[in-house]
């Protein structure tokens, strides 16, 4: 009972933090100047098309028509100065953009945490050993090189001296296939190890880090008192405590690659999201803006509450809500 | 316990690093890229765009991106086409007769039309159009200068005059009010008549008539839907009759006060607003300005941001009433006028001066109102037959037809084509409007269901930023046009979304794209490769300085720029040629505004850098001079036997005499106090963001540049800053032109209109100017000039002491009422005067040509352009003329062999 009212009280503010996030976007982006379609020409006919599209009433007349629009017809609005997407729907685009963004980031998070979960544990446990040094060396080596540059070399020779995956995705994507057919997951190889070496690197260390610390705690002393192995003492008592911290990373991981890789997209040629608000922005698309900032900011405030709970389920001594 | 975790989790890892081996081995054997050959296409043709187009609708498309499928769902009235001389276009095999190509020579062919007809003297009395009034009084200064037999009239006090004779074959005729004699010609080049093949077809064999066009014409321009194309109906360099009205029918808002109201009576007088403000000073009122200063700017007497206060002055120079009064009744309304004495008589001064005709009143007030409606019969554009319409435009449209009657390169250029839609397809395709948007929208040519071609090819796929494909349009009539024989080899386009070029490249080297612009970071290894090729370019980047003076001052450290002799110093200390190879891949030196792609006689192949006077005006600005009594040139130390041979030898690079205008400049600006004797000059140079590529051209000019002053007083007191923080669209070149926050801008230039160089020469005087704060119209640009048969072949000469902005405006005809015009003189007349403003224009050193554009490309090995001499009219032949090397599946088998193609 207790943890139901913690949810619900989480979401009941989570909602209000939303509200509050969207009409500070909303605001911001509409005290912008707005963009007309062209400097030259008619500047009046150009101003009447503004003007026409409600973009010079006052801003919470914009609003008061935004939130019915959403709430009544669930219209999400069209794309007016975005590149690709100008006179087409933002549900449609975004939605028809975010398979391969989520493919890729399971897959980044499938082949990622048990790799660098594996390489943390080990190197917790070979502390200061050859395997903790080579890990560790590795691990500064991946965090510290940007992920533009593991792209292009993976790309390189995976793909261009090896051969072994395509160019891009597009290609694979072009012929017909389906997102989850097999095809499509050699494609999205090279982009899922490109994004996940650098979240290997980080689930390593901070296993490490965390795994290192509580191995030395008095419990696992006590642990091994008990009679408990080396191996029953790190995994049921060691890892599931260094959890506590490491799974919430491995949660917000996922949520900001949820956003995409700008950079990652445009070198595999992955029709993905991440191209989407930077473009939003720059072009100044309200409806897009919007749409994409709530999106981001719901995902990211839902993430928040799932990694609170989270905790619960790992230490069993964290109780929400419990006064 | 510990063991079956520990298993769970071996097995786990080993799982996912399996997988990803086995995805990797699975995938080896296919090719990399996807050109796997389809039933449909022989010969395709691989491409990348970097961004997928969004929307091909005619009516308001935005992007070049947009402006890629439209290229090839359409066709064109008139089209150019190599010139093939006299051997003609093929040989006797029926083979295209390639090695027949005039080097740089065009011819303008019917496509989609088949007849052209200046219809103008037929419509005299429909859509505006009148027969052309041309004045016979002459004025003249002594009665003596009237020729023997004249009456002269007039006296001292108001000018004399006589009344010359009127052509043979034309009546002099009197004004009523006896205030004009004139004789009257037809207008030309007004209306159109337009002749359509009999076999224009859509994709879907659904024939095309003339009252399509007519449609497409009435949806562009429908004010329900606000296509942001339709302005170019009214506002550009065709104003189609009507097209503005029919646009703005309907709206409410502010507008001149003769648009809101037709005729003026005391009943209305409290809702005109006097107004002599610009557009921005009105920003109450939407923006709109009245009719008399719309006149002030068509003549141009004042530009757009001319201030209420500015016409004031000008009206006070006419002595109609002092700005101070003007300023009094500004933003009044005429009720609030009249009812005061001081300000009545005020505005019945103005209205004294100016009235001849009832309702001129409305001429000086924005009023609110309504745009009154109007049916499309009323705009200059309807069908006579099946396959015959007339267009009628409000202004002469020239360069159409040539004397015999054959198309000039206009109607190639600028006339070969209209909107057109698919009524049927169109009309499905529209949508009412929502939310908060009260236009109706269209979702016509923006997907394969909503597409409708009728040109040579249609598209087939289109998927979002993955890719789009265009196959052969079986109905597109010129596939059976005997001049097109053995052409369109092409059935196939293909285009991928690439955004990042190295990628692109890698699919180039792999077979998946068929050319590719060498970048500069390849550019060493491949701009001499046996494929390259290299396209030239219109754009002349210049190194641009600050010219807004209160920008420029000593605490700034970056005063100096205010001095000629410095600013001229700064471009003789760079090597223009190691310049442009350092920042560009191929790119030239540049040393004039216009390159060899400029055209001042566009019919008979006039290339404006090859002439003597465009010559002649480089190296005067770059130092060069000319002995009359040898014939010869001497630049530097240097004599030359010809002009041809100083100017092949001109670089424009100079560091010895550079070094003498920096102690020139500094002494000047030291007596001036505009630095001090141990001062530092600080000179920012501003970019978009801080690149590489950027930083390539700040180290080249710092380097340059501090080895410059080497030796001079200013040694080692100059300091190049860098600026990479001027983000987003265009703010780079709005933060240098309007803002002035740095000083030095070297990455803006101006580009296009090669064939309109009397309008295009304007982009270095108009306010869009990157140096802006420099006055083409001060005092000190005055020049004397003699602009020979200065208003047409066998006039009379014309000299004159002008500042450049005046010759620019005599040149275009747009000096306003009584001010000369060259627009009719001949063509080597105007040649005269390009050179001469371009040669003062540079002497000024605001913006100093650096760099010519040229771009090289890598072709594959599949494709073939019919020739690689770049031709400006037909670029390489394009698709069209564009041969295989390979078939699909022969490219395909031979790529599996290979795998990877090299091209160094």
């Amino acid at each position: 009972m207790y943890m139901f009212k913690y949810v619900m009280k989480r979401i009941g503010l989570m909602l209000m933090t939303f509200c509050v996030i969207m009409l500070i976007c909303f605001v911001l982006i509409k005290l912008l100047p707005v963009i007309p379609n062209s400097q030259a020409g008619d500047k009046e006919y150009l101003e009447s098309i503004i003007v026409a599209r409600g973009y010079r009433d006052p801003i919470l007349v914009q609003l008061g028509r935004y939130l019915k629009r959403i709430f009544l017809y669930g219209d999400f609005g069209v794309g007016v100065n975005m590149p690709e997407y100008s006179g087409k729907p933002v549900w449609d685009a975004f939605v028809s953009r975010l398979p391969p963004t989520i493919l890729i980031n399971i897959y980044s998070s499938l082949i990622g945490v048990p790799i660098g979960l594996g390489l943390g544990i080990l190197a917790a446990l070979k502390k200061n050993k050859w395997q903790d040094h080579t890990i560790s060396t590795l691990v500064m080596v991946f965090i510290s090189v940007p992920s533009i540059v593991y792209a292009f070399l993976i790309q390189y020779i995976f793909c261009f001296k090896l051969e072994w995956f395509p160019l891009g995705v597009a290609d694979t994507i072009a012929t017909g296939a389906s997102f989850l057919s097999w095809d499509m997951f050699v494609a999205m190889m090279p982009a899922t190890l490109s994004l996940c070496l650098g979240s290997i690197a980080g689930y390593a260390r901070g296993t490490r880090a965390e795994l290192t610390e509580v191995l030395t705690g008095e419990f696992m002393l006590l642990a091994r008192t008990k009679g408990l192995t080396r191996g029953q003492a790190t995994l049921r008592h060691a890892l599931r405590n260094s959890m506590v911290v490491i799974f919430p990373s491995i949660l917000s991981e996922f949520v900001s690659v949820l956003s995409g890789s700008l950079v990652i997209e445009q070198i595999f040629v992955i029709p993905g999201v991440g191209k989407l608000y930077l473009t939003a922005i720059n072009s100044v698309d309200y409806d897009f803006f919007m749409f994409l900032s709530g999106f981001y900011c719901l995902v990211g405030l839902l993430a928040g509450i799932v990694v609170d709970i989270s905790y619960g389920f790992i230490d069993p001594r964290i109780r929400m809500g419990a006064k | 316990m510990a063991k079956k975790w520990r298993k769970v989790a071996i097995i786990a890892t080993s799982l996912v690093m399996a997988s990803s081996i086995v995805a990797s081995t699975a995938g080896c054997k296919k090719l990399v890229v996807n050109v796997d050959p389809v039933d449909y296409a022989k010969h395709t043709y691989y491409t990348y765009t970097n961004e997928s187009p969004s929307s091909w609708n005619e009516f308001s498309y935005e992007s070049e991106n947009d402006r890629i499928i439209l290229s090839y769902i359409g066709s064109a009235f008139f089209e150019f086409d190599y010139d093939f001389g006299s051997e003609g276009k093929f040989k006797t095999d029926g083979s295209l007769n390639k090695d027949a190509i005039q080097e740089g020579k065009f011819t303008v062919n019917y496509s989609a039309a088949t007849k052209l007809e200046d219809v103008s003297a037929e419509y005299v009395g429909q859509y505006g159009l009148e027969k052309e009034k041309h004045s016979l009084l002459v004025d003249i200064d002594d009665p003596a200068d009237a020729p023997a037999g004249k009456h002269v009239y007039g006296d001292a006090d108001n000018g004399y005059f006589y009344i010359d004779d009127a052509p043979a074959g034309y009546e002099a005729v009197m004004a009523p009010d006896g205030s004009d004699v004139y004789y009257e010609t037809d207008p030309v080049g007004k209306a159109w008549k337009i002749t359509l093949r009999e076999d224009l077809k859509w994709d879907d064999g659904t024939p095309i008539k003339a009252e399509d066009f007519i449609y497409s014409m009435k949806q562009q321009l429908d004010p329900a839907f606000k296509y942001y194309r339709a302005q170019e109906y009214y506002s550009g360099n065709f104003i189609l009759h009507n097209a503005k009205n029919y646009v703005y029918q309907g709206s409410e808002g502010w507008f001149a006060g003769d648009t809101s109201y037709k005729n003026y009576s005391e009943s209305i007088d409290d809702k005109l607003v006097f107004s002599l403000g610009s557009s921005s000073e009105n920003s109450d009122y939407d923006g709109a300005i009245c009719s008399f200063r719309q006149w002030l700017q068509d003549n141009n007497y004042a530009k757009e941001s001319t201030t209420a206060a500015e016409v004031g002055q000008f009206l006070e120079l006419n002595q109609v009433a002092t700005a101070a009064e003007l300023a009094k009744i500004e933003h009044k309304k005429l009720s609030e006028i009249k009812a005061d004495a001081t300000l009545k008589a005020i505005w019945d001064k103005v209205i004294g001066w100016w009235q001849t005709e009832p309702d001129e009143e409305l001429d000086f007030f924005v009023a609110e109102g309504k745009f009154p409606d109007m049916d499309f019969e009323e705009v200059g554009m309807k069908a006579l037959s099946d396959y015959e319409f007339v267009v009628v435009y409000d202004n002469e449209i020239s360069d159409i037809l040539n004397e015999d009657g054959s198309l000039a390169y206009g109607a190639g250029y600028y006339f070969s084509s209209l909107p057109l839609v698919k009524k049927d397809l169109y009309e499905k395709c529209k949508q009412a409007p929502s939310g908060s948007n009260e236009l109706y929208t269209s979702t016509y040519n923006s997907s394969v269901e909503t597409s409708a071609s009728w040109g040579p090819y249609k598209l087939k796929n289109f998927e979002t930023g993955v890719y789009f494909e265009l196959v052969k349009n079986e109905n597109w009539y010129g596939y059976n046009l005997p001049e097109n024989k053995g052409q369109y080899e092409t059935d196939r386009i293909y285009y991928r979304i690439i955004s990042e070029w190295n990628t692109a490249w890698q699919y180039f080297q792999k077979g998946g794209v068929d050319s590719i612009g060498i970048d500069v970071s390849i550019a060493k290894d491949y701009k001499n490769a046996e494929r390259a090729y290299y396209t030239p370019s219109s754009l002349t980047s210049s190194i641009h300085f600050q010219s807004t003076l209160s920008a420029l001052t000593k605490e700034k450290g970056n005063a100096m720029l205010k001095y000629q002799d410095f600013r001229q110093a700064l471009t003789m200390g760079i090597d223009r040629a190691a310049y442009a190879s350092s920042v560009t891949t191929s790119s030239q030196a540049g040393l004039g505004y216009f390159n060899s792609l400029y055209y001042y006689d566009v019919a008979n192949g006039g290339v404006y850098r090859d002439t003597e006077q465009a010559k002649t005006a480089l190296l005067n600005v770059y130092g060069g001079t000319y002995d009359s009594a040898t014939g010869k040139w001497t630049v530097g130390t240097q004599t030359y036997d010809t002009l041809d041979a100083a100017y092949k030898a001109l670089t424009g690079y100079n560091l010895e005499g550079a070094r003498k205008l920096i102690d020139k400049a500094y002494d000047e600006a030291l007596a001036n106090g505009d630095i001090d004797a141990k001062g530092k000059v600080t000179l920012t140079m501003g970019f978009p963001e801080d690149n590489t590529a950027y930083r390539r051209y700040f180290n080249y000019l710092k380097k340059a540049w501090t080895d410059l002053v080497k030796g001079t007083k200013l040694q080692g007191r100059l300091n190049i800053k860098f600026d990479g923080n001027h983000p987003g669209a265009n703010a780079w070149a709005t933060d240098f032109i309007d803002n002035a926050q740095y000083d030095i801008c070297c990455i803006g230039g101006w580009s296009g209109g090669e064939w309109n160089m009397p309008y295009i020469i304007g982009s270095y005087i108009r306010d869009s100017r990157y140096a802006k704060g420099w006055d083409p119209n001060g005092a000190d640009t005055k020049f004397t000039f003699t602009i020979k048969e200065a208003t047409g072949e066998g006039t009379e000469d014309y000299t004159g002491t002008h500042t450049i902005k005046e010759w620019f405006d005599y040149l275009n005809g747009t000096g306003g009422e009584g001010a000369p015009s060259f627009v009719q003189a001949p063509t080597n007349s105007k040649l005269d005067i390009i050179a001469a403003l371009e040669e003062r224009i540079l002497k000024t050193y605001w913006s100093c040509p650096a760099i010519s554009g040229y771009s090289a490309s890598l072709m594959g090995y599949k494709t073939e352009y019919i020739s690689y001499d770049y031709n400006t009219f037909m670029g390489y032949g394009g698709l069209q003329y564009m041969t295989y090397n390979y078939t699909d599946q022969e490219w395909y088998d031979y790529l599996q062999e290979v795998h990877t193609l090299n091209y160094k």
